[in-house]
């Protein structure tokens, strides 16, 4: 099978061609000097410190041809500053890069091209307005320098993603697909250079459960074809999946290394945070004589293509409550809540919070009336990236007029309580000047959590409570959540995790093409195979393969547990 | 597991302005020295005794107290300019009409104190009404972008062609006397001039002081109080501002207005502190300049009293010139386009700062190679301080 996808390949694409022919042709060991260890790439040594901040030290990796190679650890703990050491974009202070034993130079992503390197860095780089074709060729597009050949660009790139499974739209502007689409234009765009090693920074933290199968399966097939995938993640059953070897950091440092296999579960999580306890408490369900928090009537909000999305959806919140929202993506469940927090245009229905009803529905009265919400977007919609953490974590009060003494802002108070909360949240920084853009993906979160929770909202909204966090630091949200709840929170969970759901919410909400198909309360019974056949709009026979049956992740600690 | 020990001391707030003030001074005398380099090529090129023509233009402000006047006096009106389109960029706006602004602010103070009767004190009314048609003017535009979704380059640059003309329209039409070939009103009352210091021989106008009153201002606006915090995340990321309940439409249309408030202020200044009437080619370019020098301080408002001045020299050192020793007009141009160039083109300064190893792309990221764009130079200022 792998014989007959290179021929495919090889009619109409030379530079892959190459590449791959490159990597099986010359087995390694066979000319190799018998002292050098057949190691694809090897990372001798790293250490890059920002400022006073060793962000790696001593880091040594080593990655067998071939395989796949899962780096964990905890956020901060240097794992996307190692891959962008090996990717040319972060030059290390010390240490040594080899590849196939021999000592390599990276000074930028360019030289890491020309060695067969490629990175898909968690947000990514594409140029929104070109199609994927010209994103995939962009730079180094076939043909004479003054004429661009589109069919042969289109041709190859055609065959490459046949081959690996990676289906896109080659024609279609990347700024009108997905995220998982986007994700396999950086794939084909790596592979499209050469890239015979392929690095991927958090892949799956984007991804629907559908998605993340497709994902693997590519990567299955890319190293049955000669390419080595390394590969960052949180969640320990997509290590059991995927993963060949593992190599895991804490603060900077490996903590250990070798077969997964070798490992089991309860170790890889002591060796990822030190041992801590990780529990996820479920909050507990409020009595039915808790007064009204929200109450939510036959609302339809318009989706992203102009189509209706919800379909006249009724739903009250009680203080105290988690109620968690799933639903196969784009079953309305994400609409719903954006069109509660008045991001999203509501066309029908009735939205009251704290037993006040407002007529024009926007987010700042939203917010006025005493609702929190942490958008799906961190990095867009969640924080400036170049604005310091304390500007983050206050923007939404200052625009309300607090922080201010005399007339101006009061920046020292603001400072001292991002001090705070930098400490409660336990944010990995320098402080509350350094910008978010300088912190590691789970703490920009982190930083989005602590401003919405801190703010004391009468209903919380939270998409994606989780992602990108490791699973110390997503058991610390859940407790914050839960904390908030006991103070009489509302709290609305939307999350793609229905592990997560069950662990943390005390009734659980199910949306089915646009309507709440089901509205449980989540106790033991409750199991992500009821979940899942509900996601799917049947009661009765979930198929086998329905999203929820997934093997649980241990990140976080499923309380319903998995197929 | 706490993070007290990863949080390191707060970095004292008067050391981290400190290094950004020496910053962008460095860069400033910098792009300064490069453009005295090209303007003795150009005048090697240009001009018959480039020596002498080098001399008129790099002392001639200093070659009577009338000239040094003049040179203060132009200084201050591009402050006023530039601290007008510092407030706009920083609020992520791209306006460009500072140069219809100005002129409209001028029109309508050189209107009320040429119909008004005189008093003393007359030049206050024509400077709020300056201030009042510029913020009017701007708010058009600012309106058009937050309700109507129009680009705010394109509707800047044509009210400036309304302004330009209207101008010269209106003056012509009310307020030219018979005796005028060309469009020009009589001398404003001696009570509606700019009051003015007199130092020895200098004459230091009211407007100096007050144009740097007006940086300060735009600095506190932007950096201590609320809306200013908000102009600045709607120009960083207008998902963000929406998402923290941010006003992001008053947001647009209020620091338009605001900046052409400012922008008026300049006209009236301009009018009753330079020209003492209203003529056509009354802004002589300072509009367009005030984005110049904006953008050499990259919108830093504390800075631009200092290249209001520099460039003021080079502005005053150039009419100068041009009628001593006759060097032409375009070299004055010339030098303002490579100025432009010089700041605006980053790219090679980064790429040196590459070379020398010492700077990283911000946060991961392939680089897709290309111009810096306007819009990330504009908002990447914010610091904590
Ligand atoms: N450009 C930078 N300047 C200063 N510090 C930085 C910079 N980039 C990263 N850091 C710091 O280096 C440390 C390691 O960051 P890194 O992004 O490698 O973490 P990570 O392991 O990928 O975490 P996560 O799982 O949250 O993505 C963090 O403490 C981060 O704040
Ligand atoms: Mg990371």
């Amino acid at each position: 099978m792998v014989a007959t996808t290179r021929s495919s390949i090889g009619s109409g694409f030379s530079v892959l061609m190459t590449n791959h022919d490159l990597a099986t042709v010359e087995p390694h060991g066979a000319g190799e000097p018998p002292t050098g260890p057949p190691y694809r790439l090897e990372a001798v040594k790293l250490s890059k410190a920002y400022g006073q901040l060793t962000a790696n030290h001593e880091v040594s990796l080593r990655v067998t041809s071939q395989s796949v190679h899962a780096v964990l650890g905890e956020n901060g703990a240097g794992k996307s500053t190692l891959m962008k050491m090996l990717y040319g974009v972060e030059q290390p202070d010390s240490g040594q890069i080899r590849l196939d034993g021999v000592p390599v130079k990276l000074p930028n992503p360019k030289a890491a091209v020309a060695h067969g390197i490629g990175m898909v860095f968690q947000h990514f780089g594409l140029v929104p307005s070109l199609t994927a074709a010209e994103n995939i060729a962009l730079g180094v597009e076939p043909g004479r320098p003054w004429r661009i050949d589109k069919r042969e660009i289109l041709d190859s790139i055609g065959a490459l993603s046949d081959a690996m499974g990676l289906h896109v739209d080659l024609k279609r502007p990347v700024a009108r697909m997905s995220t998982a689409q986007q994700q396999r234009v950086e794939i084909l765009k790596a592979l499209y250079r050469g890239a015979r090693v392929l690095i991927l920074d958090e892949p799956t933290a984007l991804l629907t459960p559908q998605e993340r199968r497709a994902l693997f399966d590519a990567v299955r097939r890319l190293t049955e074809a000669g390419t080595t995938v390394l590969f960052i993640t949180h969640k320990l059953s997509e290590v059991a999946e995927l993963a060949d070897d593992v190599t895991i950091l804490r603060r900077g440092h490996v903590v250990g290394h070798g077969r997964h296999a070798d490992f089991n579960t309860a170790q890889l999580v002591e060796l990822m945070v030190g041992g801590r306890p990780v529990t996820a408490r479920r909050a507990p369900a409020p009595l039915p004589t808790a007064p009204k928090a929200a109450s939510f009537t036959g609302l339809s909000v318009t989706g992203s293509q102009g189509r209706e999305a919800v379909h006249g959806v009724s739903l009250d919140l009680r203080e105290g409550e988690v109620c968690g929202l799933v639903g196969v993506d784009g079953n309305g469940q994400l609409e719903f809540l954006e069109g509660i927090a008045g991001i999203r245009p509501v066309t029908a229905g009735r939205i009251e919070i704290g037993g006040v009803a407002l007529r024009r529905w926007t987010h700042r009265r939203a917010r006025a009336a005493g609702l929190g919400y942490v958008p799906e977007d961190r990095l867009s919609a969640g924080v400036v990236p170049a604005f310091p953490i304390v500007d983050n974590m206050f923007a939404d009060r200052i625009t309300y007029g607090g922080y201010r003494r005399h007339g101006r802002l009061d920046k020292s108070r603001m400072r001292s309580e991002a001090v705070r909360l930098i400490e409660d949240f336990d944010i990995r920084c320098t402080g509350p000047l350094q910008p978010a853009e300088r912190l590691s993906g789970g703490n920009i979160q982190k930083v989005v959590l602590a401003r919405e929770i801190s703010r004391g909202p009468k209903v919380l909204l939270v998409a994606e409570p989780t992602r990108g966090l490791d699973i110390g630091a997503a058991a610390r949200i859940h407790e914050a959540l839960a904390d908030a709840a006991r103070e009489g929170t509302a709290i609305l969970v939307l999350s793609s995790d229905v592990d997560e759901v069950l662990a943390i919410s005390s009734r659980i909400c199910v949306f089915h093409e646009g309507r709440l198909v089901a509205d449980l309360v989540n106790g033991d019974e409750v199991t992500a195979e009821i979940i899942g056949a509900l996601m799917l709009g049947s009661a009765e026979d979930g198929p086998a393969d329905s999203p929820a049956a997934s093997p649980a992740d241990v990140a976080p600690p499923a309380a319903g547990g998995g197929a | 597991m706490s993070a007290s020990e990863t949080i390191a001391v707060v970095p004292r707030q008067s050391g981290a302005w400190r290094r950004a003030v020496l910053r962008g001074g460095g860069r400033l005398a910098a792009t300064v020295a490069l453009a005295i380099i090209v303007i003795f090529v150009l005048l090697a090129m240009s001009a018959d005794d480039p020596a002498a023509a080098l001399g008129s233009l790099l002392s001639g402000p200093f070659t009577s107290s009338f000239r040094t006047g003049q040179w203060l006096s132009d200084s201050a009106n591009l402050m006023l300019s530039g601290a007008a389109v510092a407030m706009v960029f920083r609020a992520g706006q791209f306006s460009l009409g500072a140069e219809g602004q100005i002129l409209v602010g001028a029109l309508a103070a050189g209107a009320a104190v040429l119909h008004l009767p005189s008093f003393p004190g007359v030049f206050v009314v024509g400077l709020t009404l300056g201030a009042l048609a510029g913020f009017l003017f701007g708010l058009v535009p600012g309106l058009m972008k937050a309700y109507g979704g129009s680009d705010e380059i394109v509707s800047t640059l044509m009210l400036n062609y309304v302004a330009t003309y209207g101008f010269a329209l209106l003056i012509n039409r009310y307020l030219q006397p018979a005796s005028a070939g060309y469009p020009v009103s009589d001398f404003f009352d001696p009570a509606a001039f700019l009051p003015s210091l007199r130092i020895g021989q200098l004459t230091i106008g009211l407007a100096l002081p007050f144009a740097i009153g007006c940086c300060v201002a735009v600095w506190y606006l932007i950096n201590w109080t609320k809306t200013g915090f908000e102009m600045g995340a709607v120009g960083a990321s207008v998902p963000f501002a929406q998402a923290t309940g941010m006003r992001v439409r008053r947001s647009v249309w209020l620091s338009m207005a605001l900046s052409g408030l400012i922008a008026g202020l300049a006209g009236a200044v301009i009018a009753e502190g330079s020209t003492h009437r209203l003529i056509v080619g009354l802004s002589a370019n300072i509009g367009f300049d005030g984005i110049l020098v904006a953008l050499l301080t990259a919108n830093r408002p504390l800075l631009i009293p200092l290249a209001a001045v520099a460039y003021g020299y080079i502005r005053t050192g150039g009419d100068i010139a041009q009628l001593s020793s006759g060097i032409p007009r375009e070299v004055i141009t010339t030098l303002q386009g490579f100025l432009i160039l010089a700041v605006t083109a980053r790219a090679p300064l980064a790429w040196i700062r590459h070379r020398a190893g010492r700077r990283r792309p911000a946060h991961g990221g392939p680089v897709i190679p290309g111009p810096a764009p306007l819009r990330a130079a504009a908002s990447s200022q914010r610091t904590g301080s």
